[in-house]
């Protein structure tokens, strides 16, 4: 990477604004009150909730990284699923990939996060204004995730105008092991009836070390524009428009000589419209949404793959109240997306279309069936694919007094796919005689369900218990693709006749309030899938790893297996006041394990780990110090590398400098000080991108 | 008035950490054909030549008046001869009429348009050739002699291949076009007197010699003491459904591969082993990199392997 600024202009920069700024505002110093619960994340609503709200500034205060995985990894049952400080997807108790739902608002993130680990989730997690973390039946308005859904809400999403005149919220902040750092920079400008927003977010860094040698191919560059135009149509309707656009480009520290990175690029245009109500139904939101995500996978600097999607949505959601005590939720959604992969040395700076001749049909592919038993390609790895959804979901919700809350809710997915494969190469086209039918066009509907209940015994005490049969149709990607990945340096071997994937999912969640001071929270899972659609390392009879001809790399097969998830997860916490001093400890405990029925354990379940955190807050000074304990590795499936346990001891602090109409914040974070080697078990690239090592941030908020 | 004082200030530092941009497209061409590599290009019905350097990535016309190697309205075909001498393997390019018999193995100076070779000047390789006429008898000097008699000993040997490729392949095919990889260090090896040792033996005798059939496939074999033995699946070229010998051009690439050129398809390949099996490691379409219009049946090249070829992938 050339890097064109220096981190210590980076800091002269930052440093000289923050003199001027303090200057400014000296004039302006009020004492601010004790605002403990402005800080933490760990200071959650002491309830039990399928939905759980953050505001992005609050997740920001806590993170060691600029991912969406690092903004939610405080979270109980939520891990980062790293490739690499660029890459960071969200594993919610246990489940991974497509079983952890993404969206914008409503509508299905535009990326291919899912698709493999080394793909960035297509959004700057700084650059929404809230993350809602929605699970249970709730969270099939969304989709049919077994994990639940991770909701990202903009601007667009409030169904309110911002608030009248001018507003800025921004934040600049400097590494000092990569360098450079994080700008984040909101505007809001509002009349009555009309508003403006932009907001502007860039995040540079350099190569991090860790064990005191550079992490080579770990730089990450993102830059990304959210506007919105607002507009209050009357008092009960709002129009949002919005376009947004991202560039990301980071650096893949996998194990080839040269150099391998992924060039991203993401456009969304949309159109929300909210209407308070309309004659019997409430809060309605429909959106229209047209995105377009491409990025290329480089190696030594060739294009050696590029993938691009393009989607549609319409939407719309709204609340509808059935009976007195019986609401009712309803979302319809169409989704049309077009997918296409190249993946060819040197040859994907464009897609094209493969030749056609009057030469058989797959012949290469045949010849390898034949003779391996594989199906074996070194052409495009997948089809252009085209998908048509429709997904309906309703969630009601009964009231029994004011210590039970029913709810039953359902979706249902029809999925049209089609698959055209013009991109691929004809001798590497799927032979009849292998599968006749590979290329046909499939119909598709997976229904989801899901019965929960939410109950007071006291004051005191709340659970709150889930039931659902989950659906899951396979991806594209699953069903389709047969070739060489680059960046996970794998042959990866799909599946055409994967089956849905299903599973009956338990979750239980309880708290217990000791006392105003001291509470305990409790979660329980058990997922148990009769169809568990994952990759595994394909083993010859003898039980060695196959490797695929070509490359001499592992064969990664798709298959759908019965497997359980099961875990638990525990969080202490505790509250004391002394004076002007607050004190806040919580602990956090996570087991979890997966289990394949047929024996053996499901790869990269997450190990083992523990969190205490100790807040200090006094007047507008606020310190914490967080030391994570993660486990060994100790049910590794076969196969799969195993890590060894890691200490992580984190220290931040912020002082809040109020202001006559806003607020000016100086902070600093110091992560891993003991400079532990930390490997990160449920990431891909455990061997070769470790956890970064000892660095300090810096950095400033101002809002008005 | 503050606020706005303190936004300017932030958003002008925004921008100030904003300058560089991305900055990470050390790209290389667009082409990206492997370096070191000078390939010759020739049409045989437009008689059109041209010299591409794959370093400058910039193709010459060769048929430049007055030049040896000048092929205005003539036909012929090229072949590579990788000459074993005394100091290793001369590169040489051999252009031969067209109605030379390559099965005949008796080339005179008549069936020849020109030989030709690169040689440095001023640290650039530049192309020489010899004429067909500087090879007459009655003119020639001894080592120019000499030159021709040890051409048609490689020819010969090259025939005897053929037909061991030959009775390889699986009934039905018929070949068309072959090379062997690493022929000539085995016979430099040998003219040397170099002893062998075990593994060394082994590596020669594991050559692999990549065989094209008149029906576009690509055969790999491996010698073993029983004879050639297919090695792998055989695989075809994208856009080739037939071979025919003059129109489908093989060289080496570098110790794992070859490049083939196919007139029907207008596309290079890179076929080689960075693995197990042989396979197209990438295709470039010829009028990518060629002048527009000039469509090619053949081509040779030769130049240094890419030693440092990175094939981990």
């Amino acid at each position: 990477m050339i890097i064109t600024m220096t981190t210590k202009h980076y800091l002269s920069v930052s440093v000289c604004l923050v003199l001027v700024s303090t200057s400014l505002l000296a004039e302006q110093v009020e004492l601010g009150e004790i605002n403990v619960e402005a800080h933490s994340i760990h200071l959650q609503e002491d309830q039990v909730s399928y939905s759980t709200s953050y505001g992005t500034d609050t997740l920001a205060n806590h993170t060691s990284g600029q991912t969406l995985g690092d903004y939610l990894s405080d979270q109980l049952g939520v891990d980062s699923a790293s490739y690499g400080p660029a890459v960071g997807r969200p594993t919610v108790r246990g489940m991974e990939g497509y079983r952890v739902g993404i969206a914008q608002g409503g509508i299905t993130l535009n990326d291919l996060s899912a698709m493999s680990q080394d793909h960035a989730v297509g959004l700057n997690a700084r650059m929404a204004e809230r993350i809602e973390m929605v699970k249970g039946p709730a969270s099939l308005l969304y989709g049919s995730y077994s994990g639940g859904v991770i909701r990202t809400l903009g601007e667009e999403h409030e169904a309110k105008l911002p608030k009248k005149g001018l507003s800025l919220d921004t934040s600049v902040s400097t590494n000092s092991d990569t360098g450079f750092g994080t700008t984040s920079i909101k505007g809001a400008y509002a009349l009555d009836e009309f508003s403006a927003n932009l907001n502007y977010y860039r995040n540079e860094a350099d190569n991090f070390q860790s064990d005191g040698e550079t992490v080579p191919h770990t730089d990450t560059f993102s830059e990304q524009f959210h506007g919105v135009l607002g507009w209050k149509i009357s008092p009960v309707h709002t129009l949002k428009l919005y376009a947004d656009t991202m560039d990301k480009e980071y650096g893949v520290p996998n194990r080839t000589i040269e150099r391998t990175d992924i060039v991203m690029e993401q456009q969304r245009y949309g159109v929300v419209l909210h209407s308070e109500s309309i004659g019997n139904i409430k809060n309605v939101i429909t959106e229209y949404q047209y995105s377009d995500y491409t990025h290329f996978e480089r190696e030594g600097g060739r294009y050696d793959g590029l993938f691009d999607q393009q989607q549609q949505s319409l939407s719309t959601q709204f609340d509808y109240k059935l009976a007195e005590s019986t609401d009712a939720n309803f979302r319809l959604e169409w989704v049309g997306n077009e997918l296409k992969v190249c993946h060819e040395h040197g040859r994907c700076r464009e897609f094209e279309d493969a030749v056609r001749t009057s030469a058989e049909d797959g012949l290469s592919l045949l010849n390898y069936y034949d003779d391996r038993g594989i199906a074996y390609s070194h052409g495009h790895p997948m089809p252009d694919t085209e998908e048509q959804k429709l997904l309906m979901a309703l969630n009601v919700k009964h009231y029994l007094g004011e210590t039970d809350e029913l709810n039953l809710a359902t979706n249902i997915v029809a999925r049209k796919l089609s698959a055209d494969p013009k991109n691929m190469q004809e001798t590497w086209l799927m032979h009849s005689s292998v599968d006749s039918d590979y290329y046909e066009d499939e119909t598709d509907v997976a229904v989801s369900l899901s019965v929960g209940w939410w109950h007071s015994w006291s004051e005191a005490f709340e659970t709150q218990a889930s039931l659902a049969y989950m659906q899951r149709l396979p991806s594209s990607q699953e069903l389709f693709w047969n070739g060489f990945h680059h960046a996970t340096e794998s042959y990866i071997l799909g599946n055409r006749d994967l089956d849905k994937e299903t599973s009956v999912n338990l979750d239980v969640d309880a708290i217990y309030k000791h006392s105003d001071a001291f509470s305990s929270r409790l979660s329980l899972y058990y997922y148990d899938f009769e169809n568990y659609i994952y990759q595994s390392p394909l083993v010859d009879d003898s039980g060695v790893a196959v490797l695929d001809p070509f490359h001499l790399s592992p064969v990664w097969q798709i298959q759908g297996v019965g497997a359980k998830i099961y875990g638990l997860g525990i969080e202490e916490k505790y509250k004391k006041t002394l004076g002007l001093h607050a004190l806040t400890f919580t602990a956090q405990l996570n087991f979890m394990k997966g289990e394949l029925d047929s024996g053996g354990y499901i790869p990269r379940m997450s190990p083992y780990n523990a969190t205490f955190c100790l807040e200090h807050d006094h007047m507008d000074l606020h310190s914490e110090i967080t030391y994570k304990w993660v486990d060994k590795s100790r049910n590794v499936a076969d196969n799969e590398t195993s890590t060894d346990g890691y200490d992580m001891l984190n220290f931040s602090t912020k002082y809040h400098y109020a202001l006559t109409n806003g607020s000016l914040d100086f902070w600093l974070k110091a992560n891993n000080l003991t400079d532990d080697v930390a490997k990160n078990h449920i990431s891909f690239l455990k061997e070769t991108a470790p956890l970064p090592g000892r660095s300090v941030t810096v950095g400033f908020d101002y809002k008005f | 008035m503050k606020k706005i004082w303190i936004a300017g200030a932030v958003i002008t530092a925004a921008m100030m950490t904003g300058c560089g941009g991305s900055s990470n497209n050390d790209e290389k061409t667009a082409i990206d054909l492997p370096d070191g590599k000078t390939l010759i290009f020739f049409d045989n019905a437009s008689s059109k030549q041209y010299l591409y350097n794959t370093d400058t990535d910039s193709p010459e016309d060769m048929n430049v008046a007055g030049e040896n190697y000048d092929m205005t309205g003539k036909n012929g075909k090229l072949i590579t001869w990788n000459q074993v001498i005394a100091t290793g393997v001369d590169q040489k390019i051999v252009m031969v009429d067209e109605s030379f018999d390559i099965t005949d193995g008796n080339l005179t100076y008549e069936d020849l348009h020109y030989l030709g070779h690169f040689h440095e000047e001023n640290n650039v390789a530049v192309f020489a050739a010899h004429s067909g006429d500087e090879f007459d008898p009655a003119v020639a000097s001894t080592k120019k002699l000499g030159a021709i008699k040890a051409f048609n000993m490689h020819m010969k040997e090259q025939n005897e291949i053929k037909e061991e490729i030959t009775e390889a392949l699986p009934s039905g095919e018929t070949l068309c076009n072959y090379f062997v990889l690493g022929h000539e260090e085995h016979e430099n090896h040998e003219e040397e007197g170099e002893d062998h040792n075990e593994t060394e033996h082994k590596e020669e005798e594991a050559a692999p010699h990549i065989a094209l059939t008149t029906s576009g496939k690509v055969y790999i074999f491996e010698e073993h003491e029983e004879g050639l033995e297919q090695s792998q699946s055989a695989f075809t070229l994208d856009g080739v459904t037939a071979c025919k010998e003059n129109e489908i051009s093989i060289i080496q690439n570098d110790d794992h591969g070859v490049l083939i050129f196919a007139a029907q398809s207008q596309k290079l390949y890179l076929a080689d082993s960075h693995g197990e099996d042989f396979h197209i490691h990438s295709t470039w379409d010829a009028d990518r990199f060629l002048p527009t219009g000039f469509t090619p049946t053949m081509f040779t090249g030769i130049g240094e392997g890419e030693d440092d070829h990175h094939h981990d992938y």
